[in-house]
């Protein structure tokens, strides 16, 4: 009997772990979670592979150039803190999605890093790629500017 | 722990992070170079006269420098001549450099510069200048870039 429990809770918890895979949603969060890491490690490698090689934004930015953008962060010997909130999360369908973000830069006040410690609105638009969401397009400007 | 020694943890603690902190503060961006190439008086009319203001920028790091604006202060013998800010739209490359093209109008009825009483009693080969400004990079969280360059410059005049 006491067999049947421990085997019934085991269960119970299985399922309930597959139950907390909550779909796009959540993995975008977790996709969010893991630039912000790979940001704050200034690993500028798993950040380029969280961008589609077919990424485009208004700005005239492909993969390279926002490659060399993200060197400018990585470039010097500095750390990079990241306060990120999202604001919505716009799904189509299973395989688009759209975040707003604000983000702000962290411990980044003193004016000799030549950083602003403003926040930033981002409007990302991202693509499922099989079981990977990829970077395709951007939008961003400080806080109270328009967005391009 | 008494609260002397407390205390005294806490001020080095907070010591550290900040000679820690100071140890990375190097700026992420090298200044650009602006200078200041051409000064042209492309239009001459009662109230208002306009000048092309033509500059150099290159930019020593190894990666492209996207420009959405640029502010400057000009100066002309050490006299103001012009100043303000314009947007710009272009993107100099790594380790090259650009030019871009500044108009100016200046009204010499109510300008007092040197170059406007230079200007009246006649085209001067050479005018002493220091330029003064920031390049407004459109990279996230990155602080405009200033730049600031003295030196002597010919004035051109375009046929009317």
């Amino acid at each position: 009997m006491k067999h049947y429990l421990i085997l019934s809770l085991i269960c119970t918890v299985l399922a309930g772990c597959g139950g907390s895979n909550g779909g796009p949603e959540e993995a975008l969060r977790a996709w969010v979670t893991a630039a912000e890491a790979a940001t704050e490690e200034r690993d500028r490698s798993s950040l380029l592979d969280m961008i589609s090689e077919n990424y485009a934004d208004g700005r005239g930015n492909d993969h390279a150039s926002v490659g060399q953008m993200l060197r400018i962060y990585f470039l010097r010997q500095q750390s990079v803190a990241l306060l990120t909130t999202i604001d919505e999360i716009v799904l189509s369908g299973d395989t688009a999605a759209m975040l707003k973000l604000t983000v702000g830069m962290a411990g980044t006040n003193n004016s000799a890093l030549g950083i602003s410690a403003d926040a930033y609105n981002f409007e990302l638009e991202l693509q499922a790629d099989d079981d990977d969401w990829l970077l395709i397009g951007a939008r961003w400007g400080a806080l109270g500017e328009k967005l391009h | 722990m008494k609260s002397s020694t407390r205390l005294q943890i806490t001020v080095s603690l907070l010591a550290a992070l900040f000679l820690s902190a100071c140890a990375s503060t190097e700026t992420m961006i090298a200044a650009p170079a602006v200078q200041l190439k051409s000064v042209e008086l492309s239009k001459i009319g009662f109230n208002q006269q306009t000048f092309l203001l033509g500059f150099d920028v290159s930019n020593p790091n190894a990666f492209p420098l996207p420009v959405k604006a640029v502010k400057y202060r000009l100066l002309f013998d050490d006299k103001n001549f012009a100043d303000g800010e314009t947007q710009g739209n272009f993107t100099v490359p790594a380790h090259s450099s650009d030019q871009f093209v500044l108009s100016v109008n200046v009204n010499f009825l109510d300008s007092a510069t040197q170059l406007t009483s230079l200007l009246r009693g006649g085209m001067p080969d050479h005018v002493n200048y220091e330029l003064q400004g920031s390049l407004a990079i459109d990279i996230p969280f990155v602080k405009p870039v200033p730049f600031s360059n003295a030196g002597a410059i010919p004035i051109k005049k375009s046929p009317f």
